[in-house]
């Protein structure tokens, strides 16, 4: 499991594509070439991760959009992102991706 | 000029002599043939072209000396070469080259294997090769026409599409597909898909054959592996490209329990596009620029074609049923 913390450095992953269909998105790594898919809270994280260089700055953006509580918000965000580095399509920047 | 070489008749390591006496049309494709195919003539303009030949047993061991053989199945092999071809063995069938620009095939029927089952991996696996490095993207669906336009059911084996296909048959309507669905973008200035005949026979199982399909319901085993027959369908397929209007995914059969209601509901682009990638005919080309053309080939499908997904129990006293709720759906 990919060690990411509130203050992590996050950039996406050059072999990632991106389309957004309709509020939602899906990503393909291809290097793999495996598919995910995500909400439309999932993709307004993955548009801030490449806005932002932090995961503070992204979860502070998210904190201003939406109405949930700071603590849930950054569980929920480092949670995305843990999951997401997992599969190559995030890299912490002191951390080559898989 | 030599005589027609037939699989059949040809010693198996007679060099090709490369004269092609015969052309077919499938899935839009004109397929140039040293050997005779249970395939009509090509009538139009094709989407492409596709050249196949005969090779003996030593083309094949050359070409594959020094490669990986990677096991997809108990019973299939696969190997890229260096030059970018793709080579296929099935156990007990044959084997397969698609040269890199995929615009020719050489194949070798192993000595037992039924000339229908080998033409079944012929114009389906071996052919997706060659159409997928030609740039086309086939799906893993079976297509119906129904009142003139196409309905494609997503699904994997084992999912039921044929026996669904075999009902709507049934009720008289025509397969357009059994397994490979070839789309074209409609070039009629609006934004619709045409839908590609494939080659005419399904392969079901008997007794689906049986109750849904009546006397043509006799066919050859498919391969050792399955109890599905390859059932000609004699003329009674579609000829034509027809305009695509529906694409149902259907669930899995653990997903509806036996006296569950049948249910259509719509997916949402994102499930869509799911669906239609997850469903790709050759998931074995994997290289960058494919999978980019393939997500942007998706996209445009999702786009243009409606995507719902298909509930229903897998109880076969319940297919007309199934039947009918679609073309209600179509309707709609």
């Amino acid at each position: 499991m990919a060690d990411v913390s509130i203050v992590s450095p996050v950039r996406i992953s050059e072999d990632v594509l991106f389309q957004e269909l309709q509020g939602e998105a899906v990503l393909l790594n291809l290097k793999t070439g495996v598919y995910f898919g995500l909400d439309s809270v999932g993709t307004r994280i993955w548009q801030l991760l490449g806005e932002h260089e932090v995961l503070s700055e992204v979860v502070g953006a998210m904190l201003r959009e939406y109405d949930v509580t700071e603590e849930c918000c950054a569980s929920d965000v480092m949670s995305l992102v843990t999951r997401m580095a997992d599969h190559g399509l995030v890299a912490v920047v002191d951390r080559e991706p898989k | 000029m030599a005589g027609p070489v037939t699989l059949e008749s040809a010693p198996f390591d007679a060099v090709p002599h490369g004269g092609y006496f015969h052309e077919y049309g499938v899935y839009g494709i004109r397929l140039r043939s040293e050997f005779p195919l249970a395939l009509p003539p090509q009538t139009g303009q094709p989407l492409g072209v596709i050249d196949l030949r005969i090779g003996p047993e030593d083309f094949f061991q050359d070409a594959v000396r020094g490669c990986a053989l990677e096991d997809r199945t108990v019973w299939h092999k696969l190997a890229r070469l260096a030059d970018g071809s793709s080579y296929m063995h099935w156990r007990d069938l044959g084997e397969f080259l698609v040269s890199a620009d995929g615009r020719q095939i050489t194949c070798r029927k192993f000595p037992d294997a039924a000339m229908e089952s080998f033409q079944v991996y012929l114009l389906g696996q071996a052919l997706a090769f060659a159409l997928v490095k030609q740039g086309f993207e086939p799906l893993h669906a079976t297509t119906l026409e129904v009142k003139g336009r196409a309905v494609a059911f997503l699904g994997d084996s084992g999912f039921g599409k044929s026996s669904l296909a075999a009902c709507f048959m049934g009720a008289g309507h025509t397969l357009v597909t059994d397994d490979m669905l070839i789309l074209n973008e409609s070039g009629d200035g609006g934004d619709g898909y045409v839908a590609y005949p494939g080659p005419d026979r399904i392969k079901v199982f008997p007794g689906i054959a049986r109750r849904f399909l009546g006397k043509r319901a006799t066919g050859v085993p498919m391969n050792s592996g399955t109890g599905k027959l390859v059932i000609p369908i004699g003329g009674g397929g579609c000829c034509h490209p027809v305009p695509l209007a529906r694409i149902y995914a259907l669930c899995a059969p653990h997903e509806v329990p036996r006296k569950a209601a049948i249910r259509i509901e719509p997916l949402t682009p994102r499930e869509a596009f799911i669906s239609i990638v997850a469903n790709t005919f050759n998931s074995a080309l994997t290289g960058a620029d494919r999978l980019q053309r393939q997500a942007d080939a998706a996209i445009r499908l999702v786009r243009s074609v409606p995507v719902r997904k298909l509930f229903y129990p897998r109880v076969l006293s319940q297919l007309p049923a199934v039947q009918d709720a679609i073309v209600r759906d179509l309707g709609a």
